[in-house]
């Protein structure tokens, strides 16, 4: 039995399972290697549990865009974009042709899924602020981006994420 | 069709659920060794490394 039954598409369901059974079991072997090893499984479950409640919120979103709740906003794409003049090299004067189309929920990232599920009143802005800290977490897995030796993960962080995806379980599934 | 039934084996038995698992086969496939009854179910022994919230989500 799927531990998430309430999710209606047959392919994220199983996903999240996986995704899930992979978790749990990092979790439960996690504290038998060294301090770095154990970090390191550690920073694995944040980012595998992120992508849990990151897909869940986006699921939640596409259903109430699917039966039209939401309205998500247009935005410009350009098309046909032809050079008219070089600069220098770095510069040139273009032109194209621009028209407004709907955003696409699909293609949304976290941080935009996030601040329209507080926009659409699906979890609070307090609430927001905690998956924000989650989103920054699961930020950290581009390694070329951090600007410091990566930081010991503990079983205090693992508490606050999975703290997170069971409110974000309780808040889609209802 | 929603596939939301409980899934079965080949030899038509239910798989557990997940929390349902037996520390003894975590145990097995890992090659460790988590210091507790092999029979305990891995939501008992998440609960008591203080997983609650994951360990709940397991029971759902």
């Amino acid at each position: 039995m799927s531990d998430f039954p309430f999710v209606d598409d047959d392919a994220l369901r199983a996903n999240l399972d996986t995704a899930l059974r992979h978790v749990t079991e990092l979790v439960a072997i996690a504290d038998n290697y060294d301090r770095i090893l154990s970090s390191s499984f550690r920073k694995t479950i944040i980012i595998n549990t992120a992508s849990i409640i990151e897909a869940l919120l986006l699921w939640r979103l596409k259903k109430k865009v699917k039966t039209k709740e939401i309205e998500l906003s247009e935005e410009w794409k350009f098309y046909d974009v032809k050079i008219l003049h070089k600069i220098n090299v770095s510069e040139q004067v273009v032109g194209a042709k621009r028209k407004r189309e709907k955003k696409q929920v699909s293609k949304l990232d976290f941080v935009r899924i996030i601040d329209l599920c507080v926009k659409h009143k699906i979890v609070t802005e307090q609430f927001s602020k905690e998956l924000h800290k989650v989103r920054e977490l699961r930020n950290r897995l581009h390694l070329g981006g951090l600007e410091e030796v990566e930081r010991e993960y503990t079983k205090r962080d693992l508490n606050f994420v999975f703290g997170v995806a069971e409110r974000v379980i309780s808040v889609v599934s209802n | 069709m929603k596939n939301t039934k409980r899934a079965r084996t080949k030899k038509g038995t239910y798989t557990p659920k997940r929390g349902d698992t037996k520390i003894g086969t975590i145990e097995k496939k890992y090659g460790v060794d988590l210091g507790v009854r092999s029979d305990m179910t891995l939501r008992t022994y998440l609960k008591e490394k203080g997983y609650t919230s994951l360990a709940k989500m397991l029971k759902k």
